[in-house]
């Protein structure tokens, strides 16, 4: 998933690395907690509305298992991104640490290189029933067929947020589960509106659905590669012409911001829901929790479905979850197994919801009502969580696929911005594509 | 002497023990980091396993890697306007803040600001001065018959963009260097000039720009190496964007090395940079016969 970080993050990094690559030679702690119990170290992410509320996962466990000191240390993602590598080179990564099983760059080298150990004897050992986690989630654990990680949550497919005080206002039906992207455009032509009557739009029916990255096309049966993954698929009609329906939203109809229209603000554009100046906003759940907390009563709000392209059309979205994995070279991998079967499994993941407004990976937790009842959003809009994950896939995961999502990113900016149609990008770029997805390296 | 030499000696220990820690953060990580990213570069390495000997691949792979050569043409592109801009306005903008008026202090105040401001507020600033519907350059430009431009989501206009706002961040400092310089040139020359006939350019033709040669060929150097390392600046305003069109050598490194996790590829990349900064020191140094050193005989 695309998401926008607002300019402070970026420095934020600049400054996070700067510091990184000073501190990166700098030498171990101590192994051991100094009282007779096993020290584990965990090393995972978080944002701003959950950073410091990890306590309570320590807690919660060390309570249960008093023979072991569990050591959270959760970082901003981007913090993490740079430091984890760092640490897993010289040797001193924590014994669980978390990643993105969707995303190539990462976890592929991580479940291959050395970095997480192999699940599945420790999983078979113990009889823990893979069940217990959504199928499509367990898949994503997954890497060419082998168990690396168990997940922690789950951060999206895909969906809407609504501002249902707008809808109210301008008289409009909320709306609903089977809606299509034409009923969309509908809606947000009625919802964007320029009360001041200065020319410049101060309320927009929709929000760029770059957000959603490419499950506009994948909706419509695009398949990212063909020819056994040897070719890339973007000049496929089905993938340009969606893209371009996408960004005309922002760039001819006028009902969806542009990029500058939401960052002029210095927020991230997903923070113009909060504001009330986006009535609908597509997204995943990884909003849900900064929209909880900064909306507050100002609104009332809920989520539904991402819009299908045609009435009874299907859909698929992409997968988005996070998840955890025992570290090769950890010294006391057994009490590391403990700790990782508590934290993901029912209760961990029961805690990591309080914690956070993602997904529970967990079936039991996340049909229960702590979470189904936990509103904003409605029941009915927890529920469609955990049903679009029948719907959810995996992205291409080689790692060279690191490399193409980053030329793709680049390139289609300027079909977002509507400087140059997604055609004349998308046959530019498909044999550059091409030549690394049959090149020797990677 | 037998004492003398024993103090000598005694001298030169304790002289290599105050600088200990120094040369030895030196040789530790500087030049160990430089040696051992030159053994790197001639592996396959993800962080990860052992670093696995490929001898030349990495460069030769280079060659085919259109990113690559977009990166450097950029950071060629950028050093090539940013560094002689830069002096140009830094000199300009000294020899007028050198001037004795009413209220100099004020305005060196006001030039050199930007230099001690906040590089957030200054990206926020200039992001909204070319923001294509909103931004005040599109609105000065629309008064003459201009359509609006994307300034920094073109392909076209993003580099020329960023370099403005990067001579612009610059000139604050350049100009206090310059400033220094231009009040250390001795007041007796200006009036053996005067003597002889100079007017003002004269003077500054013969006296001025050859006396602040040092001064500029040390703005040359060193803006040349920092530019040709630019980093912050681009990944604050465009994020290397659009298609790469922002994209210097450093960010690629940095990809390379931190989200594809190729170490090698991305140190091979970190050396060619290198080679490319030694190349242009070098050129600069043999070069440098007009730089006017004083006490120096030609």
């Amino acid at each position: 998933m695309m998401r926008s970080y607002s300019i402070s993050h970026k420095l934020l990094a600049v400054a996070a690395i700067a510091a990184l690559l000073f501190v990166g030679g700098c030498g171990s702690e101590e192994e051991s907690a100094g009282d007779g119990r096993t020290l584990i170290k965990l090393m995972g992410w978080g944002d701003t509305t959950t950073i410091a509320k990890y306590e309570i996962l320590e807690k919660a466990f060390e309570e249960e298992n008093p023979d072991i000191d569990l050591k959270v240390d959760i970082l901003p993602q981007e913090t993490y991104n740079r430091k984890l590598p760092v640490m897993i080179a010289s040797g001193t990564a924590p014994d669980i640490f978390e990643s993105v099983p969707e995303r190539a760059s990462s976890f592929p080298a991580f479940a291959t290189k050395n970095a997480f150990i192999d699940l599945e004897p420790l999983v078979e050992r113990d009889g823990i029933d893979l069940d217990k986690w959504f199928a499509s989630v367990i898949q994503s654990c997954r890497y060419k067929g082998t168990l690396y990680v168990l997940p922690k949550k789950i951060s999206t497919p895909a969906c809407v947020h609504y501002n249902m005080d707008l809808f109210d206002a301008a008289g409009l039906p909320y709306p609903t589960r089977d809606w299509t992207w034409e009923e969309a455009l509908e809606l947000a032509r009625k919802l964007t509106a320029d009360p001041d009557g200065d020319g410049r739009i101060d309320q927009f029916g929709l929000a760029s659905a770059i957000t959603i990255g490419y499950d506009g096309p994948m909706m419509k049966g695009w398949e990212w590669t063909r020819n056994n993954g040897s070719e890339s698929n973007i000049d496929d009609p089905l993938f340009y012409e969606t893209m371009q329906w996408m960004a005309d939203l922002i760039n001819v109809e006028r009902v969806a911001p542009t990029m500058e229209e939401t960052e002029s603000s210095g927020l991230p554009s997903y923070l113009l829901f909060t504001t009330g100046k986006v009535a609908m906003q597509p997204g995943g759940r990884w909003q849900t929790a900064i929209y909880k907390r900064d909306i507050g009563d100002n609104f009332r709000w809920d989520t539904v479905w991402l819009p299908i392209p045609e009435k009874g059309g299907s859909r698929r979205y992409q997968m988005n979850s996070e998840a955890w994995g025992i570290y090769r070279s950890s010294p006391n991998i057994e009490a590391a197994w403990k700790v990782l079967k508590w934290i993901s499994g029912a209760k961990g993941s029961a805690v990591l919801s309080q914690i956070g407004g993602a997904v529970p990976a967990v079936k039991s937790v996340a049909q229960s009502p702590d979470f189904l009842d936990n509103s904003p959003p409605s029941r009915e809009g927890n529920q469609m969580w955990l049903e679009t994950l029948e719907f959810a896939i995996r992205p291409p995961l080689e790692p060279k696929w690191a490399r193409i999502e980053k030329m793709m990113t680049q390139t289609f900016l300027l079909g977002w911005s509507g400087e140059r149609p997604f055609k004349e990008l998308s046959l530019e770029l498909k044999p550059r594509i091409d030549r690394i997805l049959q090149g020797g390296h990677n | 002497m037998p004492g003398r030499r024993k103090l000598i000696r005694e001298e030169s220990l304790y002289g290599w023990l105050f600088v200990a820690p120094h040369v030895l953060g030196l040789l530790i990580f500087t030049v160990g980091a430089i040696v051992a990213s030159g053994y790197l570069s001639l592996t396959k390495w993800d962080l990860f396993g052992a670093p696995q000997w490929i001898g030349l691949d990495n460069y030769r792979r280079l060659a085919d890697d259109e990113i690559f050569w977009k990166s450097l043409w950029n950071t060629v592109y950028y050093t090539g306007f940013r560094v002689p801009l830069s002096i140009l306005f830094s000199l300009i903008v000294a020899l007028m803040m050198n001037l004795k008026i009413r209220g100099i202090l004020w305005w060196r105040v006001v030039y050199f600001a930007p230099a001690v401001s906040s590089s957030v507020a200054i990206a926020l600033v200039w992001r909204w001065i070319y923001s294509k519907d909103f931004g005040i350059l599109n609105s000065m430009l629309s008064w003459f018959g201009v359509p609006a431009l994307n300034w920094l989501g073109s392909e076209e206009l993003a580099m020329p963009a960023v370099i403005v706002m990067s001579v612009w961040w610059s000139v604050g400092t350049n100009m206090v260097i310059y400033l220094a310089a231009l009040q250390g040139v001795p007041e007796q020359l200006y009036e053996a000039a005067e003597l002889d006939g100079a007017g003002v350019w004269g003077k500054f033709r013969h006296v001025t720009f050859p006396m602040i040669t040092p001064t500029t060929f040390f703005l040359l150097i060193l803006g040349t190496i920092g530019s040709l390392q630019i980093f912050d600046i681009f990944y604050v305003m465009t994020e290397g964007g659009p298609n790469f069109a922002t994209t210097s050598l450093v960010m690629y490194v940095f990809q390379n090395a931190f989200e594809y996790f190729e170490m090698g590829y991305a140190s091979a990349v970190a050396w060619v940079l290198f080679l490319l900064i030694l190349m242009l020191s070098l050129i600069q140094l043999r070069f440098s016969r007009w730089v006017h050193y004083e006490g120096e005989r030609k």
